[in-house]
């Protein structure tokens, strides 16, 4: 059985002018996503972690809620209802895991969709890290569509890595959604890197001093479209966000980024900050930003900035002026943009794993 | 005591529910130059705003009387209109107001009489000449986009255009190269007379080369520690604070 | 305790005074019939009758757009169409009836010619009731005339540019416009003349329940450079008006044009405007707008950079008040290599006002070396009212050096008690802020429309709320 997706997918929260086409993107063919089981294991050290909290393997029994429409209602819909695979956690409350999570999941011809379903619930001052790391086998057409729900109950710190490094055929829709309860954080890690086709969505209620920090790196080359949205509602008072994306876009590779600060009346005192970086390589790329400033309540402060062109001549001057040519320059600069998000991930093999993607899809290997 | 020109007694102060000042005794007589020293973070800064009635800090006990008045509950125009200037350590910027509308707006609130602009424009140029200040000054925005030194010079320019009777500087020495130290402090002597008082709030020893201090006050961790007169100058430059941060740890 | 500023709503008393509703011929609706009728009215040649009739019938395939305000309250099947005031085209004052004429001099527009403009165009309703252009630039063959006298006069001049730069397919109020448009200005300036001082057209609309279209065409040739003052402003009735101008410039190589605007229509009324400027090689446009008027605006002036080093500024503000939806910025298109665009937006937004900043900035493939700033700053005065900021960047080339920067938030308590200790009290403190944060649009505006722009955000503050 397969499921035809043709919705389209990560509508802005709120419209803009039409001939721009950013309102939301629009499939430029439909998508079939089987519906079968996944055959691996895809909990690395569930021995080590299961003393401590409630797991179990599989989608959750019981729904929750969604905050939104996720990437889209057709997808969020999708992984509610056919998930193939997924973990339910509890952390009890007080309960620190120090060791993070690690769930990779890997597609290839056999398994050539994942359809996950994950919900975390932190319960009172806990503190849990986990890790989500998708790849695909060489040649593989493969779809990935994922939710993942997060329940941050109050003084609680969840923390989420995701990565993204399928190769060129495949598709990545996935949907967060965190509900951040009084004084509880919830970090996000995300790195797209792969996929001919890369789709993300965040959104979270932040309620009263609730705080929520985003770390959003992408890579673009080839004919990759990425189109990551991150909408973050501030609700309670004192809550605060801030939201850092850096970006490498080369060949033809397009990217749509949407993120959007949303401070509801009442949330006094709150603050918001969104920055994207992104290093354009080449003329042929295509680099949208919408970074959406939405506020009904006087005493906020919120701010974006955005900038976006090639990489500074001085820079490169500099660089030249040592005994680096252009690539190596290029391949060092690329580094330092990043480098701070990648030296945040709790894996030391795997941000080996991503330096490595990065270079190598540099060099156009 | 005869004239009663600034008593602080016993005053306590909290920012945001903690306690920064705990029990500070001070006067300060007309004519008189006061020195105050401190660590960072000791409470001179908070002495300076609470004088001028900042609403953020919370006197829990204690008076401030200026020329017999008690100023516990009244407003900072209130308190400047009576006299009371504060050189901000850190001077604020306002885009959009120029300095010369800005100072000739503050002049006639405080004074209560109108003023034309030439006549003012003319006391404006007086007082910046005085400071180095070239004459454009008066038409950017109040300390927007200033240099730390131009900032600084720009409050002693408030300072010499209002004409307080009580002066408080908040570190207005930092951050300033030698020539720019010595232009302030002769601002600062410009101002200076039996009319009126000025407390110095400082680290370094250089603008005490032009300005004689009558009296140097220690201020460590909320309370005046030590006072004395200008020698006191001379101890803390050998020793440091940390011996008498030792000592006040007592109670 | 904390405090709350109290800044005054716009003060439109001088704005408000209505003259009674008289009126030399009207239609109502809109059909065929009533685009034949106004075209018979004035005379026109056949090709812009057909082009009136082409435009209806886009008008009726168009869609309201998906996005932005509300703009469900305006009947525009029963909009007065076209109002012809009970005059005709005067070249001097004294010839303008005395009420219509009485209007334009509370409105200081006599005393402002004389003092400080090289022109003055003056349109009441549907209809140009006064236009003059000082002697010197007739001579150097500036031409500044009502539009309607222009498609007569100079036919080929105006049918060449008459809306292709904004073509009525462009959205749905556009075709509107292209069907029923009536009056507005032609001014074409020849290669080399600098037009030192300003011209100004003032709009009044004064008919109840009324539609204004104005359409405003510009040309400045080669080398030759060009202020252009527009005002608007109209008395407030209980129905709701439609003002649904156009504005197409033509800034040629190396030709200067700047195009101000102090819009301050009345609260019924619903503006849906449309601006846009093509610039060619090393020309610059420059906008400055200021929105302090009417019910719902949707205004975004467009700059479409079509030569090498072409330039545009824009410098907006907009004040939005008791039920105001004020939705407004801009839109730059780089088309050519080289070219440059700066945006400085602010925004003020009180009792329940709604200011929105939209635009945008798409640089095409083939424009490199391309250069562009954004700056949005929006001040919230209470938490009744919302600033939404919806900018987009459309980045389609390498070689381009893009920076965007939007902040939002309230009067910062620090630079309150800063001004206060210096004597100066809340009140005050609070209106010398907001005055400052506007300030930038003021200066760029000529003496006496920056004080009516000040009187406009008049401050009137209040005391202290609990
Ligand atoms: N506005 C404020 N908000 C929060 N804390 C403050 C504020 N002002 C001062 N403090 C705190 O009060 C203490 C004294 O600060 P301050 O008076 O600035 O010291 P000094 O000027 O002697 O270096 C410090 O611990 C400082 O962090
Ligand atoms: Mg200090």
């Amino acid at each position: 059985m397969s499921v035809v997706i043709n919705q389209p997918v990560n509508t802005l929260p709120v419209l803009t002018y039409r001939w721009l086409k950013l309102n939301e993107l629009k499939l430029s063919e439909p998508i079939g996503i089987p519906i079968k089981p996944y055959s691996k294991q895809f909990v690395a050290n569930l021995d080590a972690v299961k003393q401590m909290i409630e797991i179990d393997t599989g989608p959750p029994a019981a729904e929750i809620q969604v905050l939104g429409a996720g990437v889209s209602s057709q997808l969020t819909r999708l992984s509610q209802t056919s998930a193939n695979t997924g973990i339910q956690i509890i952390v009890p409350p007080n309960t620190v895991v120090e060791q993070p999570l690690e769930i990779a999941y890997r597609l290839d011809a056999d398994d050539c969709s994942v359809i996950d379903n994950n919900l975390i619930i932190a319960e009172a001052d806990s503190q849990i890290t986990l890790i989500f790391d998708y790849s695909s086998a060489p040649d593989a057409a493969v779809v990935h569509n994922g939710l993942t729900q997060i329940v941050a109950k109050s003084g609680s710190v969840v923390n989420i890595v995701k990565i993204q490094r399928m190769q060129d055929q495949a598709v990545h829709f996935d949907a967060v959604m965190a509900e951040i309860e009084p004084h509880a954080r919830v970090n996000l890690i995300q790195a797209e890197l792969g996929g001919k086709l890369a789709v993300t969505n965040y959104v979270t209620n932040l309620h009263q001093a609730a705080d929520t920090k985003i770390n959003s790196l992408y890579f673009g080359d080839q004919d990759r479209v990425i189109d990551v949205s991150y909408l973050m509602n501030h609700i309670g008072r004192h809550s605060t966000s801030q939201l850092t994306a850096r970006g490498v876009l080369k060949d033809r590779a397009r990217k749509a980024f949407k993120g959007t600060l949303d401070f509801k009346k009442g949330a006094s005192r709150a603050e918001g900050s969104e920055h994207e970086y992104v290093l354009l390589l080449d003329p042929t790329v295509k680099s949208d930003s919408v970074p959406l400033l939405l506020c009904g309540e006087e005493d906020v402060k919120g701010e974006h900035a955005a900038s976006c062109g090639k990489f500074d001549p001085d820079q490169l001057f500099y660089l030249m002026s040592r005994g680096f040519d252009k690539i190596q320059a290029t391949k060092l600069i690329v580094e330092a943009v990043f480098s701070p998000v990648i030296g945040e991930i709790p894996n030391d093999k795997l941000q080996t794993v991503i330096s490595e993607v990065i270079q190598r899809r540099l060099a156009g290997e | 005591m005869a004239e009663r020109f600034l008593v602080i007694k016993d005053l306590h102060v909290n920012v945001e529910d903690s306690p920064i000042l705990k029990g500070l005794n001070l006067e300060v007589g007309r004519g008189e130059v006061h020195v105050i020293m401190g660590p960072n973070g000791a409470g001179k800064s908070t002495l300076a705003n609470v004088l001028l009635g900042h609403p953020k800090y919370e006197v829990t006990a204690g008076t401030i009387e200026f020329e017999g008045k008690l100023l516990n509950d009244l407003k900072p125009d209130e308190r400047a209109k009576l006299g009371l200037f504060l050189s901000f350590q850190y001077p604020e910027e306002i885009p959009g107001v120029t300095m010369e509308n800005f100072l000739r707006m503050a002049k006639i609130a405080q004074t209560g009489e109108s003023i034309s602009i030439t006549k003012f424009n003319r006391i404006l140029r007086e007082k910046m000449d005085l400071l180095a200040m070239k004459p454009e000054y008066a038409s950017r925005y109040v300390n927007d986009g200033f240099s730390g030194g131009e900032k600084k010079k720009s409050e002693i320019l408030q300072m010499l255009v209002l004409e307080p009777k009580l002066a408080v500087l908040d570190e207005t020495d930092s951050g300033l190269d030698v020539d720019a130290v010595r232009v302030v402090a002769q601002g600062v002597k410009q101002y200076r007379s039996s009319e009126n008082a000025i407390v110095i709030i400082t680290h370094h020893s250089r603008i005490l080369e032009y300005i004689q201090p009558d009296y140097v006050h220690f201020l460590i961790d909320g309370r005046i520690a030590k006072s004395g007169g200008p020698e006191l100058i001379a101890e803390i430059e050998q020793s440091g604070f940390a011996a008498l941060q030792s000592q006040s740890g007592r109670a | 305790m904390r405090k709350k500023t109290q800044v005054a709503d716009v003060n439109r008393s001088l704005y408000d005074i209505k003259d009674k509703f008289e009126y030399s011929f009207k239609t109502d609706g809109l059909n065929e019939d009533v685009i034949r009728e106004i075209s018979a009215q004035k005379n026109e040649p056949d090709w812009m009758l057909e082009f009136r009739l082409k435009s209806l019938g886009i008008y009726h395939k168009l869609d309201v757009p998906p996005w932005g305000p509300d703009i469900s309250g305006l009947d525009i099947d029963n909009i007065i169409t076209y109002v012809k005031p009970k005059t005709d085209l005067n070249v001097t004052w004294d010839d303008v009836p005395e009420d219509i004429k009485n209007t334009f001099v509370r409105l200081g527009i006599p005393q402002a010619e004389h003092k400080y403009l090289a022109g003055v165009g003056a349109q009441y309703d549907s209809e140009v009731v006064y236009h003059s252009v000082q002697e010197n630039f007739r001579k150097q063959g500036v031409i500044y005339l009502d539009m309607d006298t222009a498609v007569k006069e100079y036919e080929d001049l105006v049918r060449k540019h008459f809306m292709k730069c904004v073509p009525p397919s462009d959205h749905k109020f556009a075709a509107l416009h292209g069907a029923v448009w009536s009056g507005g200005s032609f001014v074409y300036v020849p290669a080399g003349i600098k037009v030192e001082i300003p011209l100004q057209s003032y709009f009044r609309s004064n008919a109840p329940g009324a539609g204004q279209f104005e359409h405003t065409l510009i040309i400045v040739e080669e080398g030759a450079s060009l202020h252009f003052i527009e005002g608007c402003s109209a008395p407030k009735y209980s129905v709701n008006n439609l003002h649904a101008g156009c504005v197409e410039l033509y800034v040629k190589e190396g030709a200067f044009l700047r195009y101000s605007t102090i819009e301050n229509w009345s609260k019924n009324m619903y503006n849906l405007n449309t601006k846009r400027a093509i610039v060619e090689k090393n020309g610059t446009i420059e906008w400055i707008s200021g929105s302090f008027g009417s019910k719902v605006s949707m205004l975004y002036p467009m700059s479409i950079l079509k030569g090498e080093g072409a330039r545009s500024d824009y410098t907006g503000i907009t004040f939005a008040g008791e039920d105001q939806v004020l939705d407004t910025g801009t839109k730059v298109v780089h088309a050519a290599p080289y070219t440059t665009s700066n945006i400085n937006a602010k925004s003020i937004s009180k009792s329940g006002g709604v200011s929105v900043y939209r635009g945008v900035v798409r640089v095409l493939p083939n424009a490199h070396h391309v250069k562009s700033s954004i700056s949005c700053e929006s001040l919230m005065l209470d938490s009744d009212s919302r600033s939404d900021t919806i900018p987009v960047l459309d980045i389609n080339n390498d070689e381009v050096d893009i920076g965007h920067e939007a902040k939002i938030g309230r009067i910062s308590d620090e630079v309150i008690f800063y001004l206060m200790s210096r004597g100066i009290s809340e009140e005050e403190a609070r209106a010398m802020i907001v005055r400052g944060f506007a300030e930038p649009i003021a200066k760029e505006l000529p003496l006496e429309y920056a004080v009516e722009m000040n009187n406009l955000i008049r401050l009137e503050l209040e005391g202290t709320i609990g």
